[in-house]
C-alpha cells in the first residue's frame, strides 16, 4: 500500500498521512445493544450534530439470513477515523471504509496504511465489505433513525447523582401538589416559573380515548436542602435541563450524552425523561413558562431601589434628608450593631431578661447586626440606636428625616410598613431594607449564625458509627446484681 | 456505681447514632438517681453530641426544630432500654435476679402519656434506635466442643491453633428485635416501651412484636402534623407491607372496647381514608390489590370505611382525581371479593361505630 495512490476499491483515496481512506467509516455490529454502545461512547468523545446528517443505521441481512447491523459514519481524515475504529474494536465490531457500497477494511497494525482490494466482488448487494478474511455482501433490510433510537432508550440509574449549582431544575409536579409547592419556592425566596402541561396518552391508552394526563413543569434553581426534599417527596419527580428542550430525571442518565447530539430534538417540543416511572414524556408544544410571583399572594416584594432615585420625578420633587434635629428624644425601637461588636452582644445576651427574649429580634448582615422590638430597645446600650419616624421607616435617635411628610406618605413612598423596615443612616449612603421575615427572634439563637468565634469539639470516636446500633455485652462479672436496688434505702 | 458520662457515651449515643452499644450490669435506683443528676450538667459534651445525635433522628421524620434535652423521661427511657437489653444478656444471673430486673424496669416504662407533640418526638428520639439494634453471635465449633458467644467476642485462647483444634468460627448478625428469642415478660416490657414512645409504635408498624395495636394512639393521630408524617412514613413502606398490619390493628380495633375512648375508631377511620387519598395524589393509576386473608385487607378497610360513609366527599378531597382513583380502588376491591363480603363488612364496622 505504501506510496500508492489509485486503488481498485471505488471511492477510496490517500489522506494527508496516506491511509486509504473513504468519505465514510462503516461499522459493522452483531447486535442493537453494541450499535448502543458505540453511540454511547462517540457521544462522550465526539458532538453527534456534526455527523448526523450523513450518519445512517442499517440492519442488513447477508446471503444466509442472519441479520446484523452497519453504522455509517461520515469522517474527515484518517485521525477521526482511527478514533472510531478503536471505540468499534472494543465492542467487537469491524471498521471498514469507502464510499458507496464497496467498503474495504480500515487500516490496522499489520497495515498502516490501508487496504485495497484485488478485484471487486460481483455478487448482488447494497454493501459489499472486504475483510482480510472474507469478502460479504449485505442486502439492507430497514434504516433506524438515530432519533428513535434515542428516544428510546431508558434512563440508567446514578445513585450519586447531585443537582450542581449551575443546574437548573425542573419539577414534574402533580396537579395536587403544584400550588403547595410553588407557594413554598416563594417562601424561600426561589425565583422559579410554571407552565401546565399535558401529556397525550399512548398506545392503548390514547386508542381508550383516555383523557390527556395533567401535570405541572416548575423551572427554578434549587438550594441543595431542597434537593433531597423533592427527590423524596411522592408526586414530584426532580429533573436536570440537560439542554434547552430535554430534561433528564435527577438520579438518572441517559445512555447517551444528549448534549452531543442535541439537533434530534425538534425546536417546538419537549422532552422529559422520567427515570423512575421508565417514560418519556413528549410535548407537542414547548411549555409556557410563568413567573411563579405572580401567582401567589406577595407580601414580601423587594422594595426597587430606584423608587428612591426616580430621575424622572427629580424635576418635581425633593429627596429625604437625614438632617440632626433638637426636642426631646423619641424611644428607641432598633439598634444596629457592627459585626467587630459581636463578642460583646453576646456577652450581653448571658445577662438579658427573659422580656428581652420575648421582644427582641436580630437580623446580622456582612457588616452590621440589627435589632428591632416593636415596642422598645432598652436592653442593649451597644451600637446605634433608632426610632421610629413611620411605620417601618427608622432614623438615627438625634436625626430626623425632611421634609417632614405625613408618616402615612412616608410608608406609601419608601413601601415600608408590614414587610420591611427601612433604616436612614447617618454615613449618607442609600437607605438599607431589610424585610421583616428576616429578623429572628433572639430566643432562636440567630446570634448563633453570625459566624461568632467558637472552638469546635472533637468529635468522640461513637459517633463516627451513624446507622444502626450493634449490642456489644460487656462482662459482667461473678456478681451481675451486685449493689443493685429497685427502690431508695 | 455507672458513671453518667461514660453511660451516655458507650450506650445511649450508639443508640441514638448507630455504632456499637455495650450493655453492662443492669441499673437499679443508685444508677437512675445518678443519672438524673444528668440533667444539671447541660454543658457536657456527651450531653451536646447526644442532643446533636436526637436532633438527627427526628430531622428525618419532623420538619421542625426541637430542641432534645437530656431530661427526666430520656434518663428513665434510656435506662429501660439498657435493662431491656440486659435481660437478654448471657451472662446475667438466674430467674430471681430476672424477675427482679423486669419488676424495676417496667417501674421506669411507668411514664405518663406524652402530654403534647415536642414530648412524643422527644421520647421517640431516643427509643428510634430500638427497631435498628442487631447482634453478632459467634458459634465456635471446636474437636472438643461447641461454644457461642452472644453479641460477644470468643475468648483469643480458643482461636488458637485453628487447624490442629479444627476450630470453625460461624458468625451470624440478627435483627434484635424480630430475632432475639424472649420470654414473655420480656415481651411485656418491649410494649410497655412502645406504650411510653407511642410515635415509635407508629411508625413501625410491622415490626414482629410485639403487634401493633392502634386504641391507645389514635389520641396522638388527631394532631395534624403526626397524622400527616405516619401517613407519609407508611407510604415510603409501601402500603404492602404496612396495610396488612394495619387492617389487622383497625379490626382489632374496631372489635375491642378501646374504640370508644376518644372517638378512637372514627379517628383511625380518618387515617386510613387519608392514606389512601395521599397515595392516589402521589401515585396516580394503581389500585392496591390486597392479601388473601380478609382480616388483612387494606383495600376492604377502605371498601368498608365508602360502606359506612366515613370517606370524605369529593369537594372535601379537594381533587376530583383523587376521588376517581379511590372510586376506582373501591371498585376493584368490590369485584374482587364480591357484593356479599363488602355487605358483612360494612355491616361489621357500621355495628362497631353504632356501639
Amino acid at each position: 500500500m505504501a506510496n500508492q495512490t489509485r486503488f481498485m476499491a471505488p471511492g477510496l483515496h490517500p489522506d494527508s498521512r496516506g491511509v486509504a481512506l473513504g468519505r465514510l467509516v462503516l461499522v459493522l455490529l452483531p447486535s442493537l445493544d453494541r450499535v448502543v454502545g458505540l453511540f454511547r461512547a462517540l457521544s462522550e468523545r465526539i458532538s453527534l450534530d456534526d455527523v448526523l446528517t450523513a450518519l445512517k443505521i442499517v440492519q442488513v441481512r447477508t446471503p444466509l439470513q442472519s441479520r446484523e447491523f452497519v453504522v455509517e459514519l461520515p469522517v474527515s481524515g484518517s485521525h477521526a477515523a482511527d478514533g472510531l475504529a478503536a471505540t468499534a474494536a472494543l465492542l467487537g465490531g469491524l471498521s471498514f471504509t469507502g464510499t458507496s457500497k464497496h467498503f474495504v477494511k480500515y487500516r490496522d497494525s499489520r497495515s498502516p496504511l490501508g487496504y485495497d482490494v484485488d478485484s471487486l466482488h460481483a455478487g448482488q448487494g447494497d454493501y459489499v465489505l472486504y475483510d482480510s478474511d472474507f469478502v460479504q455482501a449485505y442486502q439492507r433490510e430497514r434504516e433506524i433513525p438515530f432519533a428513535q433510537l434515542v428516544l428510546n432508550l431508558a434512563p440508567q440509574r446514578e445513585r450519586e447523582d447531585r443537582l450542581q449549582a449551575s443546574d437548573q431544575a425542573l419539577l414534574r409536579v402533580v396537579p395536587g401538589l403544584w400550588r403547595a409547592i410553588v407557594s413554598y419556592l416563594h417562601r424561600s425566596r426561589c425565583a422559579c416559573e410554571v407552565a401546565a402541561c399535558e401529556r397525550q396518552p399512548q398506545g392503548a391508552r390514547a386508542a381508550a380515548a383516555e383523557q390527556p394526563e395533567r401535570f405541572y413543569l416548575l423551572r427554578c434553581r434549587l438550594a441543595p436542602r431542597m434537593e433531597g426534599l423533592f427527590r423524596s417527596t411522592p408526586g414530584v419527580e426532580l429533573h436536570r435541563l440537560v439542554a434547552k428542550q430535554v430534561a433528564v430525571e435527577l438520579g438518572y442518565r441517559h445512555p447517551l450524552a444528549l448534549g452531543s447530539c442535541g439537533s434530534i430534538f425538534d425546536e417546538g417540543s419537549f422532552y422529559l425523561f422520567s427515570g423512575s416511572r421508565g417514560a418519556l414524556d413528549v410535548l407537542a408544544a414547548s411549555p409556557a413558562f410563568v413567573p411563579a410571583g405572580s401567582l401567589v399572594q406577595l407580601a414580601t416584594q423587594a422594595l426597587p431601589t430606584e423608587t428612591l432615585k426616580g430621575s424622572a420625578a427629580e424635576s418635581v420633587t425633593v429627596p429625604l434628608r437625614l438632617v440632626l434635629a433638637g426636642g426631646a428624644r423619641p424611644p428607641a425601637v432598633a439598634a444596629r450593631v457592627p459585626v467587630a461588636q459581636a463578642p460583646w452582644l453576646k456577652k450581653l445576651i448571658y445577662l438579658l431578661p427573659p422580656p428581652a427574649f420575648a421582644e427582641l429580634a436580630l437580623c446580622a448582615t456582612e457588616d452590621f447586626i440589627y435589632l428591632y422590638s416593636a415596642h422598645a430597645i432598652e436592653y442593649i446600650p451597644l451600637g446605634e440606636m433608632y426610632h421610629q419616624v413611620a411605620p417601618g421607616v427608622l432614623a438615627p435617635i438625634g436625626y430626623e428625616l425632611l421634609p417632614r411628610v405625613h408618616p402615612d406618605v412616608l410608608v406609601q413612598h419608601l413601601g415600608s410598613g408590614e414587610d420591611k423596615l427601612v433604616f436612614f443612616t447617618p454615613e449618607g449612603k442609600a437607605p438599607v431594607w431589610i424585610g421583616r421575615e428576616r429578623f429572628t427572634p433572639l430566643s432562636r439563637r440567630a446570634l448563633a449564625a453570625v459566624a461568632l468565634a467558637r472552638p469546635e469539639p472533637t468529635p468522640l470516636d461513637a459517633e463516627a458509627g451513624a446507622g444502626a446500633g450493634a449490642i456489644q455485652n460487656d462482662p459482667l462479672g461473678l456478681f451481675p446484681l451486685w449493689g443493685f436496688r429497685e427502690g431508695e434505702k | 456505681m455507672i458513671e453518667p458520662r461514660a453511660f451516655l457515651r458507650r450506650f445511649v449515643l450508639p443508640l441514638c447514632a448507630g455504632g456499637e452499644l455495650h450493655v453492662g450490669r443492669p441499673l437499679g435506683a443508685a444508677e437512675l438517681a445518678t443519672l438524673l443528676k444528668e440533667t444539671e450538667l447541660e454543658l457536657h459534651e456527651e450531653n451536646r453530641l447526644l442532643a446533636e445525635a436526637r436532633a438527627r433522628v427526628l430531622s428525618s421524620v419532623w420538619l421542625y426544630p426541637l430542641e432534645v434535652g437530656w431530661d427526666t423521661p430520656s434518663a428513665r427511657l434510656a435506662a429501660a432500654i439498657h435493662n431491656l437489653l440486659a435481660l437478654s444478656h448471657p451472662d446475667l444471673g438466674g430467674r430471681r435476679a430476672r424477675e427482679r430486673i423486669e419488676r424495676f424496669t417496667a417501674g421506669l416504662l411507668a411514664l405518663p402519656p406524652p402530654a403534647e407533640v415536642e414530648e412524643l418526638l422527644r421520647r421517640h428520639s431516643l427509643c428510634a434506635g430500638v427497631l435498628e439494634l442487631t447482634r453478632t453471635d459467634v458459634d465456635l465449633d471446636t474437636w472438643a466442643a461447641v461454644y457461642s458467644f452472644r453479641g460477644q467476642e470468643p475468648p483469643r485462647r480458643l482461636l488458637r491453633w485453628k487447624g490442629l483444634r479444627r476450630v470453625r468460627e460461624a458468625r451470624r448478625t440478627l435483627r434484635w428485635l424480630e430475632e432475639e428469642a424472649m420470654d414473655e415478660a420480656q415481651v411485656g416490657l418491649l410494649g410497655a416501651l412502645f406504650a411510653a414512645s407511642p410515635l415509635t409504635a407508629l411508625l413501625s408498624p410491622t415490626r414482629a412484636r410485639p403487634p401493633l395495636e392502634l386504641g391507645g394512639l389514635a389520641r396522638y393521630l388527631r394532631t395534624a402534623a403526626v397524622a400527616r408524617l405516619c401517613v407519609h412514613a407508611y407510604l415510603e413502606l409501601g402500603l404492602r407491607a404496612v396495610g396488612p398490619s394495619l387492617a389487622r390493628a383497625f379490626w382489632q380495633l374496631s372489635n375491642g372496647e378501646a374504640r370508644r375512648r376518644d372517638g378512637a375508631l372514627e379517628t383511625i377511620c380518618g387515617l386510613v381514608g387519608y392514606l389512601f387519598a395521599a397515595r392516589a395524589l402521589a401515585r396516580p393509576a394503581e389500585p392496591l390489590e390486597g392479601p388473601e386473608e380478609l382480616e388483612a385487607d387494606l383495600p376492604a378497610v377502605l371498601l368498608a370505611l365508602s360502606g359506612c360513609g366515613q370517606l370524605p366527599s369529593a369537594e372535601a378531597l379537594g381533587d376530583a382525581e383523587v376521588a376517581r382513583q379511590l372510586a376506582r380502588q373501591n371498585e376493584l376491591t368490590r369485584r374482587r371479593l364480591g357484593a356479599e363480603a363488602e355487605r358483612a363488612l360494612t355491616l361489621r364496622l357500621q355495628r362497631s361505630l353504632a356501639a
